[in-house]
Parts: structure tokens; sequence; C-alpha cells
């Protein structure tokens, strides 16, 4: 379980750099590889998903990352975010295996 | 800019069992009086989760939220992530919310509009924040001192448990149920990619906000007590949710067509 957890943290924070490319730099060509077809798809598509992240004001700080896997290790619940931060409630990323690749599906609200 | 990854496995081998019921999916009898169908659905437990049990008289308020996620978020999807997850090294037991409603974006049909039941409404819930408390009424105080708000472990002992009160206030999960909208109507972030527009923010549409006023009615022509109406952001700093804080006033006077008087 150990070496699977491991093998999927780098996943984990490759899919992140990438999710930071596509947030911070506005690199959209990495947003099929970032984020599963059903999340495209809920978004509007990827030219309204991609024109929202365009206009989309960031601020560049350091980040906290961290995952916790389901019980049955088919998804992950990703807590990334700034590493100052002192709210309590959070969104979590879902992230899950697509085409054999971890991707966003979704995001959740998380109570502490 | 990422840096550090901590990696949480605390609940990789938690014992889970499913709730028993006849069937995966059932439709709660609709009563003469009631305003609105409810959908029951089976949850899968964690057994090593602590959960509290509360007479329903322990309630007077309704807490609204929203999921923050996709509209095609479900019910079990909700609860595989509140198993799953701990707070302060203490997992949950089940789904926090008591109701989930599965309602669509303006413009669109998915999902079908529909109202599944969460966590019962005699369980304490998990959804206002651990460090969130209230006063109690003589009612509440009453129930309180007669050691009628007990925790335990499924199959284990429950008793009283101290530690929900502070200050003499109670937590405020003990006093409140959470009703949760599926979908996210905060706007788009760096840290929440699925909120809308700013040009073009989201609202709930006028059908999801005669479900919560149905829902709401529903609950308080069964039980009384239940004299409020508020939001998530009411009771910590959160932007739970969103848009529909704003709807609230038109919840309570929506609600009123159905015979009912909300603060």
């Amino acid at each position: 379980m150990q070496n699977f957890l491991y093998a999927t943290s780098d996943g984990i924070k490759e899919l992140f750099k990438n999710y930071e490319l596509v947030m911070e730099d506005k690199k959209t060509k990495l947003i099929p590889n970032t984020f599963t077809n059903k999340f495209i798809k809920n978004n509007g598509g990827i030219k309204k998903f991609e024109s929202s992240i365009r206009e989309l004001k960031i601020k560049k700080e350091k980040k906290k990352l961290s995952f916790s896997p389901s019980k049955d290790s088919s998804t992950f619940y990703v807590d990334y975010g700034p590493e100052k931060s002192q709210e309590s409630t959070s969104i979590k990323f879902i992230v899950i295996k697509e085409e054999g690749k971890l991707k966003i599906d979704g995001t959740i609200i998380s109570e502490e | 800019m990422i840096s550090s990854l901590v990696i949480s496995n605390d609940c990789i081998d938690c014992q889970s069992e499913k709730v028993e019921s006849s069937s995966p999916k059932i439709e709660l009898p609709i009563e003469d009086d009631d305003l609105i169908q409810i959908e029951k659905i089976t949850y899968e437990t964690n057994k090593e989760a602590n959960f509290c049990k509360r007479p329903v008289e322990m309630l007077d308020t309704i807490v609204v939220h929203h999921t923050a996620g996709l509209p095609t978020t479900t019910p079990e999807e909700i609860n595989k992530f509140h198993t799953t997850r701990t707070s302060n090294n203490n997992p949950w037991y089940m789904i926090g919310y008591s109701y989930v409603i599965s309602a669509p974006y303006k413009n669109s049909k998915t999902p079908e509009s529909k109202i599944t039941e969460g966590r019962p409404i005699d369980l304490v819930g998990s959804h206002a924040g651990s460090d969130s408390y209230q006063s109690m009424d003589e009612v509440q105080k009453k129930l309180w001192d007669e050691n009628k708000i007990t925790c335990g472990k499924e199959g284990g002992e429950f008793t009283r448990d101290d530690k929900m009160l502070k200050d003499g206030k109670i937590k405020t999960n003990a006093t409140t149920l959470g009703i949760v909208v599926i979908g996210n109507y905060a706007p788009i972030s760096q840290y929440n990619p699925s909120g809308y527009d700013p040009k073009k923010p989201r609202h709930p549409t006028d059908k999801t906000l005669e479900m919560i006023a149905k829902l709401s009615c529903q609950l308080q022509k069964k039980h009384p007590r239940i004299k409020n109406i508020k939001w998530h952001s009411y009771y910590k700093p959160t932007s739970c949710p969103g848009t529909i804080k704003a709807a609230i006033s038109k919840i309570i006077k929506l609600s009123k067509d159905y015979g009912c008087e909300f603060n």
C-alpha cells in the first residue's frame, strides 16, 4: 500500500504542477491532460472553460498539497490551497484515473 | 510553487458496512400533507467513526449549503468523501448533511431534480463546523441535562459527551440539520475551478428555491420547533453557500405560501 501511495503521490504532484500551468500560466492546451472529460463538459465545454481561465486573476503564492485516498483507492481527495490559509472550510479536489492518467474530476467543499 | 506534499492514509483500513435496506433505492411514501417527495438510499457507514444520537426536539434550525462541485455529484459520492475524510483525527460516520438537493443549473436539463435523504435527522449531523456553538433554549437544556444526546460507535455503548458543550453552549451541529444543494454557486478561482464565470453569476433557479422551501416547510410541519433557516457562512467565514445565501429571504417568503413561518 505504501508503494502504491508513493507512486500516486508522484502522479498527484505532476497533476498539480500541470494544474498550476493551466490556471496561472494559462497553458490551456494542458486542460485535457488535467481535467476529466466529465469535468470539462460540466463547465461548459473546453472553449468556455478556457475562456474563464484566461480571464482569471491569479495570486502567485506558496501552496500546500496533501491527499488521502478513498477506501477503495479509486478516488483521491486532494487538499491544494494557500500554505498560510486560516480558513477551516476549503474546497477539496476529487482526482480519479481516466485513460490511465490522474485527472481532476470535480471539487467538493470540506468542513473541518 | 507547491511547497510540500503530505499523504494521509488514516482511513485506508477503516472497516465499513452498508446500512441494511430491503432495496438499494426506495421512495418514501408521500403522506397526505407532504409537500415534496424524498428519495431514500443506502449509504455505506464508517464503523470506526463516532456519531451522536439526539431527539428531534433538539432541532430548531435548518442550515443551507452548496457542495462547491459539479451539478452531477451524487449523494453517494458525498458519502464516499465524508466517510474517508477526517476532522481532527475524528472520521465521519456517514454523509454529514440530512438532505441532498439535486437540481440543474439555469438552461440545463441535468441532473434530474430530486431530494435524497442523507444522515437521518435523529443523528447529529456534520456540516456547520465542529468549532461552532449555540446557546440552548429551555427545551434543549432539559434534553441535554437528561442525557438525551449520546455519542458512541456502531454496536457500542452510547454516553453523553461533554465535549459537545463549551461555555454552556452546545455544538451548532446538535441543534441544526444541513440541507445541501449540489452544485457550485461561488465564482471561479484558482482554488475553485468549477465556480461560475464572474461575468455571469450562477444563481439557484426558482425551482431549486421552491424545493428548499417545500422541504423546509415539510420539516417544520413534522417538527414544529424548527423555526429558523440559516446558511453556512452565518456560522463561520466561508464562501458556502455562494449566491444561495442571498436567496434565503426568498425561500422564507416562499415557505409562507405553504403555511410555514421561519426566521
